[in-house]
């Protein structure tokens, strides 16, 4: 399926801000928009001819195309991708009028009535466990350490920005056989009380193949997160049967039987049920206790979580909050943060070696122990912003900081010893929250010096959940021979030259000032008074609307201002991270509703992570995209 | 799937499965009907082996093939590197992949490398490469005779997300191997596990010296995999369109995996000739891996490529894969090249030269680093005795890249070398000059057959490249 997405959607938004959205709003369909169509489009996809079954004449105003979102969003996608009109049209539309086709349908399909939407849960192609999930899952069922799935090639991660997105969990090859490998080693690692232990129904005497039976029984409903049918079972049972024969012993059989059940597509999958109908539905509480493990733990439900499924209490939103608040409480709940935050902050990049400073230069300062540290702050802060339900306001600016010792030394604070982290009041206002965080300073430069415009590209994209538009094609970076030889201008200058450049400006005078606003940080994170070459730090920024600040500080207190932003932003980010898809128009309704939840929670994240679990997407799903409504 | 059927009639049925709702379901490994006629295998009697180098980036546009066609005599900065083994390679110059020339800098490109075909924009849902990369169609028509139809070999971890910049989903900078249109294959980055895939009888007996490149195959693994299809088939039934596609995905790997292992039982009773020499350096490879640098943040890592290309060498000496694709880097890779003497910054932040001089001379200087990785592979290819010649002469190793500007992300002239002779079937040390615009599927193509396989067609192909003879 590929709706344009909200991020497409905000982005576009985005970029037709910087025409202005209210001249999109100018515009009017009959008198504008329908002109082009009738000219471009109808002739086509009209009353007379309705190629590809698609009449978009019958569209006639602007509220008859926003309760047709789903098909006008294809209508959008195929103009911006130059699909249509197909180039053996007679005639194409000029620039100018594409811009104002997608100008003005972007513009209303971004602002539909909340009531005109679908009520869509979306549908969640069969989700693959990632090797995180599959490591906790692992663990939780067979009691072994390790990481059996570190092996496997890594999730890439698509939609919302999540390696946990299904869309984007393939299984090649490569990963059967590595899986293979995996399992004879976990199993070779598994105690065997933890393996062949199952409470007896009785104390009727029983054969060893009666045994065989009961253990697999309950192993299979615990790796395939359900009770599981006799005849199911029949066919590990067979396995056990089949090797028993080949006078393996009844230990080894049992293992090889167990296996199978790995290797079964009910575990690597986290598989729900189809209904034969298109409509929305909501899922088992079998499914939800699913959901929601995998959501909080990344890993399977524990026996808690199945007999409240058992029982059918899942689909209670009572029971969900008690659950979700149980669950949360459970030190599993760290990897929430250990998962979500990395990916979302892109700190990742510096975990796993993509990204470094120059180790050559700075490998002394920076050792593999202090980027671990680095790494490890925004999951600290983010597991204990969940622990003591704070708000999430925190993460723009906050006046404690977690650090451990080599962190705190890093950032000039004393007092603080041993390799744990720990809460610390700040001293001064050089940092708080996420921004600050020496990781995400360090993955937004370049190897050798700071980049204002990859941190402002950050701030944007991670902070204020806008992603700007690509640099138009053919424009290279940074070109500065039309300005002749410049070479002493400092990089501020050249910027500001570049933004002299109205193509160029469209966006970098977004970017640029609040890139400029973290100049205080040098290329790895550390507080500095003088740049790379030498000179004094300029840190001051004046935005498009002509707020002006100067230095971390007031550009926090600036982000501040702009909370609801900000906390759409969040709430959006851990909506798609649960549902493991990338968000789509039909999820507007939802964010918002969240959105409300949270400011009339003091912006508190626990009542967040419940209201998720609670949210319409989460307990409901569909097969099919739901019918278009007809205007 | 929820795209309207006109889009579906207008560009998806090109790009093949992955999208249709309306299409019956297909089967992901049916390779390439969309390719024209059916391709044609034709034996040979000694194998052909084919390597793929790619890099990211570009190179030095202006500073790259010789300017006359024909010898080569002297060679640029960036070729230098090659003069011991230029006899033994080809220049091509004028080759482009048409389709790739959109979307965006580096994603349409790179991922469209091997398949000449146009990838589908999307932040995650419908991933798709538009068809089978070359290296594929020919692992699945001439890969069973080895251990390994082919194998992926890389240097970087993947990126994950979405590029906001360009709201494509990061996947697509990690793969040019698609082993179908939706299916990208992931690169081995890690020695020690390619290694192992390759030569040795899986890692949970890794504590055996067993170093003979033989079977994966254990019993159980047979049996359990015979369960996983029934099992699946089972679970197919209950499962809507989309989500059978998902499991088919599972399926397909399973059959793969399980046909590999009868391969190999079959194979385990008459044992393959393996060219002594090979099998001891083997240990000696084995050891220089796992006495190896490891981790990510050694800033040279000329050696971690050695020894990838090693790894490479001794899969075509052993004969255990015919088929090997290396990525030196990833998409818009910004690895740092300071090591280089020279060189200040990462690669993708100066393939942005911005046509400065000083920039284009540290590219340049990337540039022949990766030409002088390309030519260690072939040397030491040369010096493999085959039969009557080397080893070198009886592979194809194609090197390049997707674009030959960093700068204007241009897809035209690409900067691409091919050195062997391909069962003696070519003659290297010249520059060729093709017609402007060649399309780069023709070279595929050429390529095919001189592995054994008549392809028709593929991708934007329109025909063979007789300059080539």
């Amino acid at each position: 399926m590929r709706i344009v997405s909200e991020w497409l959607l905000l982005s576009i938004c985005f970029a037709l801000a910087q025409a202005g959205e209210s001249d999109a709003a100018r515009f009017d369909f009959g008198r504008d928009v329908k002109p082009l169509l009738a000219k471009y489009c109808y002739g086509c996809h009209g009353v007379a001819k309705q190629k590809g079954g698609i009449d978009l004449e019958k569209y006639v105003d602007q509220r008859a195309i926003q309760r047709g979102v789903s098909q006008w969003q294809e209508v959008l996608r195929a103009i911006e991708q130059n699909e249509m009109p197909p180039e053996s049209a007679k005639e194409q539309p000029t620039t100018a009028e594409r811009e104002l086709m997608q100008g003005w349908l972007s513009y209303a399909l971004n602002n539909i009535n909340e009531n005109d939407l679908p009520k869509d849960p979306g549908h969640v192609v069969l989700h693959r466990l990632t090797r995180r999930e599959y490591n906790n899952t692992i663990r939780d069922l067979l009691g072994v350490s390790g990481s059996p799935a570190d092996v496997f090639p890594e999730d890439a991660g698509g939609g919302g920005g999540f390696e946990n997105n299904a869309d984007t969990l393939f299984i090649p090859p490569i990963m059967v056989e590595k899986m293979l490998i995996a399992l004879a080693e976990v199993f070779g690692q598994a105690k065997p009380e933890r393996l062949f232990t199952v409470q007896p129904k009785d104390d009727k005497p029983r054969s060893q193949q009666d045994a065989a039976k009961e253990i697999l029984t309950d192993f299979a409903r615990r790796a395939f997160r359900h009770p599981v049918p006799a005849v199911e079972i029949g066919r590990y049972l067979k396995v056990y049967d089949a090797a028993v024969k080949k006078e393996i012993n009844h230990q080894d059989s049992l293992k090889l039987a167990m296996k199978s059940v790995l290797m079964s597509p009910n575990f690597i999958y986290r598989i729900e049920n189809q209904r034969p109908f298109p409509a929305a539905y909501e899922i088992t509480s079998y499914e939800m206790a699913v959901r929601l493990s995998y959501f909080i733990w990344a890993s399977m439900p524990d026996e808690e979580l199945f007999t409240a499924a058992a029982a059918g209490k899942l689909q209670d939103v009572a029971e969900i909050e008690r659950q979700v608040l149980r669950m949360l409480k459970d030190p599993k709940a760290q990897e929430l943060g250990a998962s979500f935050v990395p990916q979302w902050l892109k700190t990742d990049e510096l975990s796993r070696g993509r990204k470094s400073p120059d180790v050559g230069k700075y490998g002394k300062q920076f050792t593999e122990s202090l980027r671990d540290s680095m790494c490890a702050e925004p999951t600290e802060f983010f597991n204990a912003l969940i622990t003591k339900n704070r708000s999430v306001l925190d993460l723009i600016d906050s006046d404690y900081l977690w650090v451990n010792e080599e962190l705190a030394r890093f950032y000039g604070i004393s007092g603080v010893s041993g390799k744990n982290f720990r809460e610390v009041p700040r001293a001064n206002k050089q940092r708080g929250g996420v921004m600050t965080m020496a990781s995400v300073l360090t993955i937004t430069s370049h190897p050798n010096r700071s980049s204002p415009v990859l941190r402002g590209v950050w701030v944007l994209e991670e902070i204020l959940n806008v992603a700007p538009p690509p640099p138009p094609p053919e424009v290279p970076a940074l070109d500065d021979k039309k300005d002749g030889d410049k070479k002493d201008l400092t990089l501020r200058q050249r910027l500001e030259q570049h933004r002299k450049d109205p193509v160029c400006a469209s966006c970098h005078s977004r970017i640029d000032p609040l890139g400029f606003g973290l100049e205080e940080y040098d290329l790895m994170g550390a507080w500095r008074v003088k740049d790379e070459f030498g000179k004094a730090i300029d840190a001051s920024g004046k935005l498009l609307n002509g707020e002006s600040f100067q230095g971390s500080e007031q550009l926090r207190k600036v982000l501040m201002a702009r909370k609801t932003e900000i906390a759409r932003g969040l709430v959006s980010r851990l909506l798609s991270f649960a549902l493991g898809r990338g968000l789509e128009y039909y999820d507007r309704p939802t964010v918002n509703a969240l959105l409300k939840q949270l400011e009339a929670n003091d912006y508190r994240i626990q009542p967040l992570l419940v209201g998720i679990a609670q949210s319409f997407p989460f307990r409901n799903k569909r097969n099919k995209p739901i019918a278009e409504v007809t205007p | 799937m929820s795209r309207s059927s006109w889009l579906i009639s207008r560009r998806t049925m090109l790009r093949g499965v992955g999208v249709s709702m309306a299409l019956p379901l297909l089967n992901v490994m049916t390779p390439p009907t969309l390719y024209g006629a059916d391709p044609k295998v034709v034996p040979r009697k000694t194998p052909v082996r084919l390597g793929v180098m790619f890099f990211p980036n570009g190179v030095h546009p202006k500073r790259w093939a010789p300017e006359k066609e024909g010898p080569l005599v002297e060679l640029s900065d960036q070729l230098a590197p090659m003069e011991k083994i230029k006899s033994n390679v080809l220049v091509l110059s004028n080759l482009w992949n048409a389709k790739c020339n959109q979307g965006d800098g580096h994603y349409f490109k790179d991922a469209s490398f091997l398949t000449s075909m146009t990838i589908n924009k999307t932040v995650g849902a419908d991933i798709n490469a538009g068809g089978i990369s070359i290296d594929q169609l020919l692992a699945q028509h001439l890969g069973s005779d080895t251990k390994l139809p082919s194998i992926e070999l890389g240097m970087e971890a993947p990126a994950k997300g979405i590029d906001g910049n360009v709201n494509i989903t990061r996947l697509y900078s990690n793969h040019i191997a698609w082993s179908s249109a939706s299916t990208p294959l992931a690169c081995e980055i890690d020695p020690v596990q390619a290694f192992d895939r390759l030569f040795r009888e899986g890692a949970a007996n890794s504590q055996r010296k067993d170093l003979t490149p033989t079977s994966l195959t254990r019993f159980d693994d047979k049996s359990v995999l015979d369960v996983v299809t029934a099992d699946s088939n089972a679970l197919k039934r209950t499962l809507g369109m989309e989500d059978q596609r998902k499991l088919d995905e599972y399926m397909t790997s399973v059959r793969d995996v399980e046909r590999r292992l009868s391969q190999e039982m079959k194979r385990a009773k008459e044992p393959r000739r393996i060219d002594p020499l090979a099998l001891k350096g083997l240990p000696v490879l084995e050891e220089a891996i796992r006495t190896s640098k490891r981790g990510d943040r050694t800033s040279d890592h000329t050696p971690q490529v050695k020894l990838m290309l090693d790894i490479m060498l001794m899969a075509f000496w052993t004969d255990t894969t015919r088929i090997s694709t290396f990525m030196f880097g990833n998409s818009v890779s910004g690895r740092n090249f300071s090591f280089l003497e020279g060189v200040k910054d990462s690669h993708h932040e100066l393939s942005h030269h911005e046509n400065k001089d000083e920039k284009l001379n540290q590219l340049a200087k990337i540039t022949a680093w990766h030409v002088a990785q390309f030519t260690y592979l072939v040397e030491r290819m040369g010096q493999i005795k085959e039969g009557s010649g080397t080893l070198l002469d009886n592979s194809l190793i194609l090197f390049g890249s997707a674009l030959k500007d960093g700068n204007a992300h241009n897809p035209r002239d690409l900067p691409l070398l091919l050195a062997g002779r391909g069962g003696n079937a070519l003659t290297g040390g010249r520059h060729i000059k093709f017609k402007e615009n060649t399309p780069l599927a023709n070279l595929y193509g050429e390529i095919a057959v001189r592995m054994g396989l008549q392809v028709d067609k593929f991708g934007d192909s329109t025909g063979p490249l007789k300059e080539l003879a």
